[in-house]
């Protein structure tokens, strides 16, 4: 599987494909501008291609300013509203008319915002271990994450980060992308796009349209609810939205959207796709084939 | 829509037992629910009609009669017990000589089938549970469910009733699916059980006391050990006779100790997730079944 390009409102945006349709699954990672103490990408999806590619088309694609792709063009497009005008327009320029969409925690954000502005052009929404939608009580503050190694997005910070959301650490060993991630943090782009987000305070920005969008989500929840099927993946150990919290979510979908499902997979912690690569997939690629049929 | 199948009969033990059967590959066994003598309503083959069809194109189905339920016969000797039940699954299966059998229960058909494994280890290969109050932990409420039918005792519209009741959506309550469970509630065996089971007090003086033995014996046996086999428990969201919350204690029970495991909740659909979104659940077992390989 090799790197593609295509230039999406002038970001240059790496993505990988495989397989045949006539469905078309786009998957889209999380973390994308939050600054989370890893580098997310594309990659996060390396066990899971091939597997969803028995299913239908798969795209993968770096979010701007994440692994392989530009930098946002515009301050404005520091935020979500800007990554999801860039999602549109990598369907637009990859010519995929209407999308199964999945998304992991913010990717999901960025999928559940294009089934409500272009219902049209989302066939289905896979929402995977997402705290950026679910509810999260009042506090909002989750202590999993405190007192992570030094240097931030070093080798080893990255790896501890992500090892402490997971249930075990194998998928970290496995495949390519903690090597990719070390890589990236290394890179011009990266830093780049970290200083803005730090020094030139627009980490801010992208944290305040996250949240506007996390409150007119409920919003529309209640009014309208989501019109595509939607299912919802979580890991039973999940320790940033534990399992309480996607049920509440079940809940609050389901009651406008009768076709929504939650599959909940043991052993799995925040990236419940590459620690149970096959069930995952077998999860998502049901789903979809039942809708095509 | 009928069975996709004419029923075929086989000699169990000298228990004459009337299943279904389908297609060829890895065996899937459809285990009912029901109880002895049930004077509202039964639960027929056919509550798996729209699933026989399209799974035998890739496997091996088989729907079995569980002992004096449906047309297979009555237990002898009086032994209206659950564990008579089991017993004749188990012989039903070497009869059958069925190995690395995916084994599906639903309600109380749910309970022998977390059994089979602890039974017959050898013959199961992955089991799966569907919304089940006589599996689940927690205060079962059949009786609040069965109680004050308006309908006489073995008629057609207390079947419908008890469906309908069951339902989230009533088109799934098809006329086959009413008329086959009202003629298991005709035959002359049917009634005799009935009449034992009531009238003659088997029900509170034998079948339940051995009821809550059996459950207590295999949660214990799941608690201490495990399903011992890939276990996924599907739940529809909107069963009046077991929440999502009993679903989510039985999977988190069985999670404890296996690492494939699986709950899955199903909206729009009640105690028949597979009669509601046959289609999902088609797909559900296959990719299940297809994770495990």
């Amino acid at each position: 599987m090799s790197d593609k390009f295509v230039t999406v409102s002038g970001v240059k945006t790496r993505y990988v494909e495989e397989g045949s349709g006539p469905a078309t699954l786009v998957l889209i990672h999380g973390g994308a501008l939050t600054d989370p103490g890893y580098c997310p990408s594309a990659t996060v999806w390396e066990h899971n291609i091939a597997g969803l590619a028995q299913s239908a088309r798969v795209l993968a694609y770096d979010a701007p300013g994440q692994g392989q792709s530009e930098a946002p063009k515009e301050d404005a497009d520091y935020s979500y509203d800007g990554l999801v005008r860039h999602a549109r327009g990598f369907l637009d320029a990859t010519e995929v008319k209407k999308a199964h969409l999945v998304g992991h925690d913010e990717g999901a954000m960025i999928a559940l915002r294009l089934a409500f502005e272009a219902p049209e052009r989302v066939a289905s929404l896979t929402i995977v271990a997402s705290p950026a939608i679910a509810p999260a009580g009042d506090a909002d503050i989750n202590f999993a994450l405190m007192g992570r190694p030094h240097p931030i997005y070093g080798a080893e910070s990255q790896r501890w980060l992500l090892s402490r959301t997971s249930y075990t650490d194998h998928h970290l060993r496995a495949g390519r992308w903690m090597e990719e991630a070390a890589e990236t943090a290394r890179g011009e782009t990266f830093r780049a796009v970290r200083a803005k987000l730090t020094e030139g305070k627009l980490g801010a920005q992208v944290r305040a349209s996250l949240a506007k969008l996390k409150a007119n989500n409920y919003v529309r929840f209640r009014e309208t609810g989501v019109s595509v099927p939607t299912l919802m993946v979580w890991g039973h150990q999940d320790p940033l939205s534990p399992v309480p919290f996607a049920i509440s979510l079940f809940q609050i979908v389901s009651a406008k959207q009768p076709l929504t499902q939650i599959r909940i997979l043991n052993q799995a912690g925040s990236m419940p796709f590459r620690e149970q690569p096959p069930a995952f997939d077998a999860a998502v690629g049901g789903f979809v084939r039942a809708l095509e049929t | 829509m009928a069975m996709a199948v004419a029923p075929s009969w086989v000699d169990v033990d000298g228990i004459r037992t009337r299943y279904f059967e389908a297609g060829k590959g890895e065996p899937i066994l459809f285990i009912t629910g029901s109880h002895y003598g049930n004077t509202v309503a039964a639960s027929p083959a056919e509550t798996w009609e729209y699933n026989i069809g399209p799974l035998s194109q890739r496997y091996r189905v088989i729907v079995v009669d569980k002992l004096g339920h449906g047309h297979t016969e009555n237990p002898r000797n009086g032994d209206y017990t659950q564990e008579a039940v089991h017993r004749h699954l188990v012989a039903f299966m070497r009869v059958m000589n069925l190995e690395g059998t995916h084994v599906v229960g639903q309600s109380a058909g749910a309970l022998p089938a977390a059994a089979l494994p602890h039974l017959v280890p050898e013959r199961v290969r992955s089991l799966t549970v569907i919304n089940s109050s006589s599996l689940a932990p927690g205060v079962s409420l059949n009786e609040v469910n069965y109680a004050g039918c308006p309908h006489p005792a073995f008629s057609r519209e207390g079947q419908r009733w008890l469906f309908e009741r069951c339902a989230y959506d009533l088109s799934s309550v098809s006329e086959n699916f009413v008329e086959a469970g009202f003629e298991v509630m005709s035959q002359p065996k049917y009634r005799e059980s009935s009449e034992l089971m009531e009238k003659g007090g088997l029900k509170n003086s034998l079948f339940r006391p051995d009821l809550a033995k059996v459950k207590h014996e295999t949660l214990q046996r799941i608690a201490d050990a495990g399903s011992l086999r890939p276990t996924q428990v599907i739940w529809g969201a909107e069963d009046h006779s077991s929440s999502i919350e009993r679903g989510l204690m039985l999977y988190r029970t069985i999670a404890a100790h296996e690492r494939q495991a699986y709950f899955h909740v199903v909206a729009a659909a009640g105690h028949h997730p597979y009669r509601e979104h046959p289609e999902q659940f088609n797909e559900l077992m296959t990719g299940f079944i297809g994770s495990l390989n």
